[in-house]
C-alpha cells in the first residue's frame, strides 16, 4: 500500500507542455481521479507514474521512494489501459498469468492468484478463450484480472471504461468501487467522463492544459469551484455564465446583467465582491439552483432574486424539466421542478438560489465566490 | 485520339482476362498431362491421355539427369537462406518501425532503395566483393547472396506489419515486468506470425526459381540450383528429344510453388495486405 506524490513535475513533449509544475499528493488507499478534456495531460500523469514516459522535471515518488529512475516492473504498480491491451495470442488464464510467470512466481502461487482473481470478476468459465472471443465487457474484467493478480501497492487506469455501451458503463463503476473497497489499495482512475469522476472519486483532480486546476472531494469541486473552468467541467448540464457587473446600491451589492438582470449579492459574500464595485465580473449559476418562480415553494420570489427569460426548448426529463432560456440573447438552461407548465416561447420568471450563485473574476476567470 | 482504359467495354475486358485465364490454365494441365507422357505419346496429339499413368519421366529426370541434386541443393540453399532472413529481418523492422534514433530514418530508406536495385545492374560489383571473399561458386555465397537481397523487401513487408501492432501492448508488457526482448519474442512476434509466414513463403518461392544469381556464381555441377539443372536439362533433353522429361522436369520446379499458393494463398494475401495497407 502506498501513497503517490508529485512535487513540481513538469511534461514536455518537445515543445508541447504536457503537464506543468504539478504538485499533488494522493493518500494511501485512496480512490483518487483525474478529469479533464482531452489532451489535458491526463494519461501523461498516469505513464509518468507507471514509468511509461520519462518525467522532464521534478519528482514523483511512491510511498517515501523517489521513481523516477525506476523502470516500471519495479514500481509495483499494475495499469488498465483504454483499449484493454490483453495479449491478443494468450488466452484469458495466460494474459493474466504472464506478469506472474515473468517475476518467477511458483507455479501454485500463479494458479491460486489467478482463481482468486477470476471469481472476484467472475470470469472463471472465460479462462481457456482468447481475448477476440470475449465481449468489451469481459476484456473490460480481464485487463483488471491481469492487473489484480500483481497485487500492486497501486493501479493505475487510463479511461477503463470509455469503450463500454452506457448500461455497462454505469454497472462497472459500481464494481468498480466496490473492488477498490475489497483490495484496499491505492486507485488512481483516469477519466474525460465528470459523472464517472463525481461518483467514484474520493478525491478529484481537474486538469487543464497540464495544469491542475484543483483537486477537493467531489462536493466541494461542485459547490466551491475555483474558477470558471472547473465550474464548467464539473455538472451536467454545466453551469450558467452571464457577464456582469458588480455595482453598489446603499449598503447592499448588486450583479447587473443583460436586460433587466439585476441580482442581490447575499450578505454571506458582501465582503468578498467590495473591491469589484463597477467592475466587470462573470455571474455563475447551476442549473438546479434556477426555479421558475410561479412554482417555486421555498423561495419567495422578489425583483432583487429573479430574472426575466424566454423559453425556446423544453426537455421534459421525467422527474425534472430541463428549460433552454434565452436572456437578451444569452443561452441558460434551468433544471426545473416537473410541476412547471413553461411552454416555448413563453416569457417566464426564473428565480435564483442566491446563496448558490458564484462570481468570477472577469480577467483572470478566477472564482471570487 | 488518346486511348483510355476506361473506355473498352466492360465484357471486353472480362472477356479477355477469361481468356487469358483459360489459356494459363490450359498451358499448366497440358504440362502436367504431357509429364505423365512418353515422347512417342506426345507426338501423337495434344488431346491424348497418357496409356498409363507412369512416373518414368519423373524417376528418370531425378536420377539419370540429376535433377534430384539439384533439388536437394535448391532445397537446403533456400531453406537455409529464408530462415536467415525471417530471423534477420523480423527484428530489424521491429527496431525500425519502433524507435527513432539518429539515422533511423535513413537506414528505412536505404532498404526500401534497396528493393528498387535491379540485381543486374550490380553484377559486377557483387562478384568482385563475392570472389574477394572467396565465396563464389560455394552453397554459403549463394546462400548470403539469397539472404541479402531478400533482406529489403522482408523488413519493408515486416515493418508494415509490426507497424498495425498498437504499442500499448508492449506497454502492458513493460508493466508485467518484460525486458524488451521479452516483449518482442513473446508478444510481438507472435503478433507478427502471418507477417512473418507470407514473408517466409514469398521470400521461398522467389528463391526456389531465382535464377540469374545462381547462373553467375555457381559453375560446379554438384553445386547448381534446380533453376540452373533445369536450364542444362533444357539442353540435353531437346537434342535427344525427351520432352517427357522435360515437362516433368519443369513441373517439379513449379511444384513448390503452386503447392504454397495454392494452400496459403488466403493467407498470404492477407498478410501482404495488411503489411502495405498501413505501411
Ligand atoms: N508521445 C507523445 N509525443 C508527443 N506529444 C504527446 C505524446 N503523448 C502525449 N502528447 C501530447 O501531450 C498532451 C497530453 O496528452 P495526453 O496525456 O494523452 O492527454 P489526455 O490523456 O488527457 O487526453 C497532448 O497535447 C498530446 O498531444
Ligand atoms: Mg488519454
Amino acid at each position: 500500500m502506498a501513497s503517490v506524490t508529485f512535487e513540481n513535475v513538469t511534461k514536455k513533449f518537445g515543445d508541447v507542455v504536457a503537464a506543468k509544475d504539478q504538485d499533488l499528493e494522493i493518500k494511501d488507499k485512496e480512490f483518487l481521479v483525474l478529469v479533464g478534456p482531452s489532451g489535458c495531460g491526463k494519461s501523461t500523469d498516469l505513464r509518468m507514474i507507471a514509468g511509461l514516459e520519462e518525467i522532464t522535471e521534478g519528482k514523483i515518488k511512491i510511498g517515501d521512494r523517489v521513481v523516477n529512475d525506476v523502470p516500471p516492473k519495479d514500481r509495483d504498480i499494475a495499469m488498465v489501459f483504454q483499449n484493454y491491451a490483453l495479449y491478443p495470442h494468450m488466452n484469458v488464464y495466460d494474459n493474466m498469468a504472464f506478469g506472474l510467470k515473468l517475476r518467477k512466481f511458483p507455479k501454485e502461487d500463479i494458479d491460486r492468484r489467478v482463481n482468486d482473481a477470476a471469481e472476484i470478476l467472475s470470469i472463471e468459465p472465460l479462462l481457456d478463450r482468447k481475448p477476440k472471443q470475449l465481449s468489451g465487457g469481459q476484456r473490460q474484467r480481464v485487463a483488471l484480472g491481469r492487473a489484480i493478480v500483481r497485487e500492486p501497492k497501486v493501479f493505475l487506469m487510463d479511461e477503463p471504461l470509455s469503450n463500454l455501451d452506457a448500461k455497462l458503463r454505469v454497472q462497472m463503476r459500481t464494481e468498480l468501487s466496490k473492488l477498490h473497497d475489497r483490495l484496499k489499495t491505492t486507485v488512481i482512475y483516469v477519466t474525460h467522463d465528470q459523472t464517472e469522476a463525481m461518483t467514484m472519486g474520493d478525491r478529484i483532480v481537474v486538469l487543464k492544459d497540464g495544469f491542475i486546476q484543483q483537486v477537493d472531494s467531489p462536493l466541494e469541486l461542485y459547490n466551491k469551484p475555483n474558477n470558471m473552468f472547473v465550474a464548467g467541467f464539473i455538472g451536467s448540464p454545466a453551469m450558467n455564465f452571464l457577464d456582469a457587473t458588480i455595482h453598489k446600491d446603499g449598503n447592499e451589492y448588486f450583479a447587473e446583467g443583460a436586460g433587466a438582470f439585476n441580482i442581490k449579492i447575499p450578505d454571506m459574500f458582501k465582503e468578498k465582491v467590495k473591491e469589484y464595485d463597477n467592475k466587470k465580473v462573470v455571474f455563475g449559476i447551476r442549473p438546479e439552483d434556477l426555479t421558475d418562480a410561479r412554482i417555486s415553494h421555498d423561495l419567495d420570489i422578489t425583483k432583487e432574486n429573479s430574472f426575466e427569460a424566454e423559453v425556446e426548448v423544453v426537455e421534459p426529463m421525467g422527474s425534472e424539466i430541463y428549460l433552454y432560456l434565452s436572456v437578451d440573447e444569452h443561452s441558460m438552461i434551468a433544471r426545473v421542478d416537473a410541476e412547471s407548465d413553461a411552454k416555448v416561447g413563453d416569457k417566464i420568471k426564473l428565480g435564483v438560489y442566491t446563496q448558490k450563485m458564484h462570481i468570477f473574476d472577469n480577467e483572470t476567470e478566477e472564482a471570487i465566490f | 485520339m488518346k486511348f483510355k482504359f476506361s473506355e473498352i467495354p466492360k465484357y471486353l475486358i472480362n472477356l479477355f482476362l477469361i481468356f487469358w485465364i483459360g489459356f494459363s490454365l490450359f498451358m499448366f494441365f497440358w504440362l502436367i498431362l504431357s509429364s505423365f507422357k512418353t515422347t512417342r505419346e506426345i507426338y501423337m496429339g495434344v488431346w491424348t491421355m497418357p496409356s498409363n499413368i507412369s512416373l518414368d519421366n519423373y524417376i528418370r529426370v531425378l536420377t539419370d539427369f540429376g535433377l534430384l541434386r539439384f533439388m536437394v541443393n535448391s532445397l537446403f540453399v533456400v531453406t537455409i537462406s529464408t530462415v536467415l532472413v525471417l530471423v534477420l529481418s523480423a527484428p530489424i523492422a521491429y527496431v525500425l518501425s519502433r524507435l527513432k534514433f539518429f539515422g533511423s530514418s535513413f537506414i528505412s530508406l536505404g532498404f526500401i532503395i534497396g528493393i528498387g536495385i535491379p540485381i543486374q545492374t550490380i553484377f559486377i560489383p557483387l562478384y568482385l566483393m563475392m570472389s574477394g571473399m572467396s565465396l563464389t561458386d560455394s552453397y554459403l555465397g549463394l546462400i548470403w547472396l539469397y539472404t541479402v537481397t531478400s533482406l529489403p523487401f522482408t523488413i519493408y513487408l515486416l515493418m508494415g506489419f509490426f507497424k498495425t501492432i498498437p504499442s500499448t501492448l508492449e506497454d502492458a508488457a513493460r508493466i508485467d515486468g518484460a525486458t524488451a526482448t521479452q516483449s518482442f519474442l513473446k508478444i510481438m512476434l507472435p503478433m507478427a506470425r502471418s507477417g512473418l509466414i507470407s514473408a517466409g513463403i514469398f521470400v521461398f518461392v522467389m528463391l526456389w526459381k531465382e535464377f540469374l544469381l545462381a547462373l553467375v556464381f555457381i559453375s560446379t555441377e554438384n553445386y547448381k540450383t534446380i533453376s540452373l539443372g533445369l536450364y542444362s536439362l533444357i539442353t540435353k533433353l531437346t537434342y535427344t528429344g525427351d520432352w517427357g522429361g522435360l515437362f516433368a522436369g519443369v513441373v517439379l520446379v513449379i511444384l513448390p510453388s503452386i503447392i504454397f499458393y495454392s494452400i496459403l494463398a488466403r493467407k498470404f494475401i492477407a498478410g501482404l495486405t495488411v503489411g502495405i495497407g498501413k505501411g
